[in-house]
């Protein structure tokens, strides 16, 4: 192993010369490369940042929501909430600017509001419900009258709006939905077909085109198309997924809408539902590029200020972004579909970069100091740093391939890349950077008088020294922070909230704050029951179940279900309204008849709102339940809750209809779902990279103490983070959870730099205190950059608008930072005090030589 | 709420001289006019089913057992020029919801409410429904069919711009294919941003007719089979709709039906809905006239 491993030091010392005499055709082809991968990236990257596309084919959770949405329809529309400067909804003003905004939307959205608007985003609206529209019915005597509030007739006087008001408020689902308790907010529900096209395009209607109209038909009719078939095909419609920019362009041509003078001097506007989220996320995204750039001014300004040379700022760059282009090009040409995670990629590929290069820059120009010629420095670089870099690379790259185990296929997509980039940044730093090096480099001999560093050196000299003097007591206070952060680490709870991902005060808080305050809440959840026989729905005792859970579920989570509807709640009110308005009546009538005739006049409504609650043979239907904001940790506990009731409501029932099935879904319970998969698919393949790592880092140190030692401050860096976290009490979400893996990264890095030259120096002196020295000497200053570049670079991403990414740079930035002061502080004294032979005997003993006593 | 009344004017078309020179909207007019004039005085028994359907070799047929409803009706046409309708549905079939009547008054005057009343017979009460003028109306599903009301009217010929499309040879028939574009009143409360209509030049029936939805795509398909002459009018017994977005069809068959049939004065009224023995003597006699 100790051979291979010197032919392999012998090796990257002699690679960078290789190149050296081609250096033009090698600059050529990389730029020719380069220009390849770009023209794939440019010509062929597909980004898919639907909420879908985390999930498998066939996922069961994604069948669930398919099916759902095929038989109910689209649950992802806008809900818009209206505050009037007048604090009344049915003041007389307000009445007509919601007029004028119900007119504004459905002009455009029927395509009656010009050639401007005949393409716009807002023609997907496929309904508009408001206090304007919404159809009460009410008994008076045996008179039913169902009218629209507004729409029929605008009520001109006072005494006629509170008429209305008077009818509003008489009316179970107007409340929250439409009005506040006080009035002083007002609701507009956009329903919308997003998720609901098909997918492949619009099809061609056959009329399209120049058709001819006389041709035969497509479908043919039989004698008796009655006759139930065996082995007929029903054509299963597939639906496209909603794109994120789909949804930033709704928002802006409903905002571009209200916020219209007439519109606007009236109402405030609060928008909720999936659009606005989404629409926050794209800022997020566009705001967190705009951070990655500021990051990379600041890599670049720390280059300058610790090299003092522009082609060290240059030359980095250049390959990294090389690294770059080649993985996203090279998987561009493979058709693969990148998600919203491609910029975590860059990251990391600017991480893994900078450390590369970084280290060979500080070991060239440490060479040069020591009298070397340019060649030779270059020589002695690349021997040093060359075989660390290798080890980097690959337990980088084993971390993000444990990534794959994962079936979410972002994910995987994800370590892939990110895997390819790190390869690629490692091919380009041993292959082209010599190359550059050798036509511009960063050393100066002027330098070399005054360096102008000088300030790290004698920071990191006395390390050596204050480890040998106290070892134990070092190790003893680490273990106790371990131990604190133990504790932490229990504490901590895996919990995400979109929205108080969103600094305080911000639209995105303001707006579900108010809306779970006074409206009836942002999410929404649905209980999807399918009985498996017709008319099951028309059987009291189903919707007698149905309405004892609803009442169960508001009872039993007052503080999360604002407001539930089913079925059972449209025969109920039918009771009450054909029972001349009696209160006694508002519930299930035992007789099944009158009940299959209540609802003959629902049946009789248009079948696209009747197959929004129940199927046409009325086997399955569903529940939604309107619930206010919270964190995935208390929603899946509400959810599983909800279904072992919903379980036991049913079991009585599950004699007459034994194909029953009871399940919660909605987009709510998909992200849900993905979340707690993506939490569990993170701590699995986390522990798989960590025990991969380790495996590697004993084999390449060619010694299991070696390798266990380096692993300590490995852990200590992603134990310190959740630990605090822990301790602080902030939970831990999906995105800090997916960006764990890449902090590790970079702490490996380091580790593996300063493991590797201290065994060498180690071997080479067998001296602990002498080895020590060198090693903080030589790599301490170039582990110490890297730290400082890539730490403070992560401090920009604090600024992002949404905390999920700031929380991600505090965290994250203070990993790195502890991994410095655990490679600097930590190993030492752990070597110190446990002595570790790391092979040297072995090594010794096949070099013929006998290995002198160890020397503390 | 319930226009099945209109439902059954739809089947009845009166031939006419088919005139090379005819415009479409004139076209249209005719066979809508006589529409009207025919759905004066009728007594019909009909059958809708609905079911998913599916395609075996081309053709459709139903993937699970029909729902089938059943009913009784009869209509007549008022006004000066017979653009008002009254019209009374009973249900046969199913069990469940046998007996349930639907009363229905309607008015070409846009201003002047439809007036409804509804008998749940588990419930052995009249409600008078009050739905609201026209511009406060939505197509509804003709008794939880495909079919909605809106397939279904007649007299609203100049809410729509017709054009010609293509005229030939379908299936065997010379056919005008005309285009019906909604104005912006209709296309308000329609599901449909156009229609297209087959109509048969001989016997002026439609054989097909085609409703697009918002989007422009295909939504429903309405096949007109087992065209009949009787009293001299042209109509259709057998019609099947095809719902091509959800795949679910509808078929109304006209099991028995008795054209110009003399009502009495007090038929379309509340009494047909509550008096048992009178109805039942009434559609006796009606019954009776059967072709």
């Amino acid at each position: 192993m100790q051979s291979v491993l010197s032919r392999v030091n012998r090796f990257f010392e002699l690679a960078p010369g290789v190149l050296l005499p081609l250096r033009w055709p090698v600059l050529l082809l990389f730029f020719a490369l380069t220009g390849v991968m770009l023209y794939g990236m440019l010509s062929q990257f597909s980004l898919d940042m639907s909420l879908e596309s985390w999930f498998e084919e066939g996922a069961p959770a994604k069948r669930n929501l398919d099916r759902f949405r095929a038989q109910f329809g689209s649950d992802d529309g806008v809900y818009l909430v209206y505050a009037p400067k007048d604090g009344d909804v049915f003041s007389a003003d307000s009445l007509q600017r919601l007029a004028a905004l119900h007119e504004a939307l459905e002009s455009i959205r029927l395509g009656l509001a010009g050639a401007e608007y005949q393409q716009s985003p807002l023609r997907r609206i496929e309904r508009i419900d408001s206090l304007y529209n919404a159809r009460y019915l009410i008994a008076e005597g045996d008179t039913l009258i169902s009218r629209k509030l507004i729409a029929g007739a605008m009520p001109q006087a006072a005494p006629e709006r509170e008429a209305r008001r008077a009818i509003a408020k008489g009316q179970e689902t107007f409340e929250l939905a439409y009005y506040s308790r006080d009035f002083r907010y007002g609701g507009i529900r956009l329903k919308t077909d997003f998720g609901m096209v098909p997918a492949g395009g619009v099809q061609e209607a056959d009329t399209a085109a120049a058709p001819d109209l006389l041709a035969g038909d497509d479908l043919l009719l039989g004698s008796d198309p009655l006759q139930v078939t065996q082995g007929a095909e029903v054509s299963e419609v597939q639906y496209a997924n909603m794109q994120m920019d789909e949804y930033l362009d709704f928002m802006l041509a409903l905002r571009a809408v209200t916020e219209r003078p007439e519109f606007s001097d009236h109402f405030h506007f609060y928008f909720t539902g999936n659009a606005p989220m989404m629409e926050f996320a794209m800022h997020t995204m566009a705001q967190a590029s705009g951070l990655l750039g500021l990051m990379v001014l600041i890599v670049v300004g720390l280059l300058w200020l610790l090299f003092h040379s522009l082609s060290a700022v240059i030359w980095p760059l250049t390959l990294i972004l090389g690294s770059a282009i080649w993985a996203i090009g090279a998987a561009s040409w493979l058709g693969v579909t990148f998600s919203n995670m491609v910029s975590l990629t860059f990251m990391l590929i600017l991480a893994v970069g900078i450390a590369d290069c970084v280290h060979v820059l500080s070991g060239y120009n440490h060479f040069r100091r020591e009298g070397h010629d340019h060649r030779r420095a270059m020589a002695l670089a690349y021997r040093k740093t060359g075989l660390p870099i290798l080890l980097t690379t690959v337990t980088t790259m084993a971390g993000m391939f444990a990534l794959t185990v994962s079936d979410i296929p972002q994910i995987g997509v994800f370590g892939v890349t990110s895997a390819l980039g790190v390869l690629g940044a490692f091919v380009l730093t041993l292959f082209v950077l010599p190359v550059m090096l050798d036509i511009w480099h960063p050393y100066r001999e002027r330098n070399r008088e005054k360096p102008r560093h000088y300030w790290l050196q004698p920071l990191l000299d006395p390390i050596p020294e204050l480890v040998g003097r106290a070892p134990r007591t070092i190790v003893v206070v680490y273990l106790l922070l371990f131990g604190l952060l133990l504790a932490g680490l229990t504490q901590i709870r895996v919990d995400s909230n979109f929205v108080e991902l969103t600094r305080e005060g911000s639209d995105m808080r303001t707006t579900y704050a108010l809306v779970d305050k006074v409206m009836m809440g942002g999410q929404n959840m649905e209980l999807m029951i399918d009985l498996g026989r017709p008319d099951a729905f028309k059987d009291p005792r189903v919707l007698a179940t149905l309405a004892a859970l609803q009442a169960h579920v508001e009872a039993r989570y007052p503080a999360y279900v604002a407001k539930s509807f089913s079925l059972a709640d449209y025969v109920a009110d039918t009771n009450q309204v054909m029972h001349q308005d009696n209160p006694d009546y508002r519930r299930i009538p035992d007789d099944a008849r009158l009940t299959a005739q209540l609802l003959y006049l629902f049946d009789n409504a248009n079948p696209e709102d009747r197959r929004q609650l129940v199927s046409d043979d009325y086997s399955r239907s569903h529940i939604s339940l309107q619930m206010r904001n919270a964190g995935s940790y208390e929603y899946t506990r509400i959810f599983t809750e909800v279904e072992a009731e919903m379980d036991r409501r049913f079991a009585p029932l599950r004699a007459d209809y034994p194909e029953m099935q009871l399940q919660p879904t909605g987009s709510l319970a998909l992200m849900m779902e993905l979340l707690d998969h993506i939490s569990w698919t993170q701590v699995k393949s986390f522990s798989l990279a960590l025990l991969t790592i380790t495996i590697l880092l004993v084999l390449s140190l060619g010694s299991v103490q070696a390798g266990l030692i380096s692993m300590v401050p490995n852990l200590l860096p992603a134990f310190f983070s959740f630990g605090l976290m822990g301790l602080l009490g902030v939970p831990l979400d999906t995105d800090t959870l997916v960006i764990a893996p890449l902090i590790i990264g970079i702490a490996v890095d380091d580790t593996i730099h300063f493991v590797a030259h201290y065994r060498d120096a180690w071997y080479e002196h067998g001296d602990i205190g002498r080895a020590l020295h060198a090693t903080i000497h030589e790599v301490g200053q170039a582990v110490t950059y890297t730290s400082l570049i890539l730490g403070v670079g992560f401090t920009v991403l604090i600024f992002s608008d949404y905390l999920g990414l700031a929380k991600t740079g505090i965290f994250g930035s203070a990993a790195i930072f502890v991994a410095l002061s655990s490679d600097l502080l930590l190993l030492p004294a752990l070597i110190e005090w446990l002595k570790p032979d790391l092979g040297r005997k072995r090594y010794l003993q096949r070099l013929g030589k006998a290995a002198p006593a160890v020397k503390a | 709420m319930m226009k099945a009344h209109t439902l059954w004017s739809l089947l009845l078309l009166i031939p006419a001289l088919a005139c090379a020179s005819e415009d479409a909207r004139t076209i249209m007019e005719k066979v809508d006019a006589q529409q009207r004039a025919v759905a004066d005085g009728t007594l019909t028994r009909s059958q809708l089913s609905s079911c998913k359907f599916g395609l075996k070799d081309k053709a459709v047929a139903c993937v699970e057992e029909p729902r089938v409803k059943r009913m009784e009706s009869t209509s007549r046409q008022l006004g000066a020029d017979k653009k008002d309708s009254q019209s009374i549905a009973i249900l046969l079939e199913p069990a469940s919801e046998r007996g349930i009547g639907m009363l229905t008054y309607t008015y070409a005057d846009e201003s002047k409410e439809t007036e409804s009343w509804l008998y749940l017979s588990a419930l052995g009460r009249v409600k008078r429904m009050v739905s609201g003028a026209a511009e406060d109306q939505e197509p509804v599903s003709l008794f939880g069919s495909e079919f909605s009301t809106e397939d279904m009217e007649n007299g609203k010929t100049d809410e729509y711009r017709y054009q010609i499309l293509q005229e030939g040879d379908y299936d065997g028939t010379q056919v005008w294919v005309i285009e019906g574009l909604p104005n912006e009143a209709r296309l308000r409360k329609s599901r449909y941003s156009k229609i297209y209509f087959w109509i048969d030049k001989a016997r002026y029936v439609p054989l097909k007719v085609q409703a697009y939805d918002k989007r422009g795509q295909l939504f429903k398909r309405i096949l007109f089979r087992d065209i009949q002459q009787l009293d001299g009018l042209w109509l259709a017994r057998d019609l099947t709709l095809l719902n091509v977005q959800t795949s679910r069809l509808s078929t109304m068959r006209t099991e028995a039906i008795a054209l110009h049939v003399t009502l009495d004065d007090d038929f379309l009224t509340q009494r047909t809905l509550t008096d048992f023995a009178y109805r039942e003597r009434e559609l006796e006699r009606l019954r009776a006239q059967f072709q």
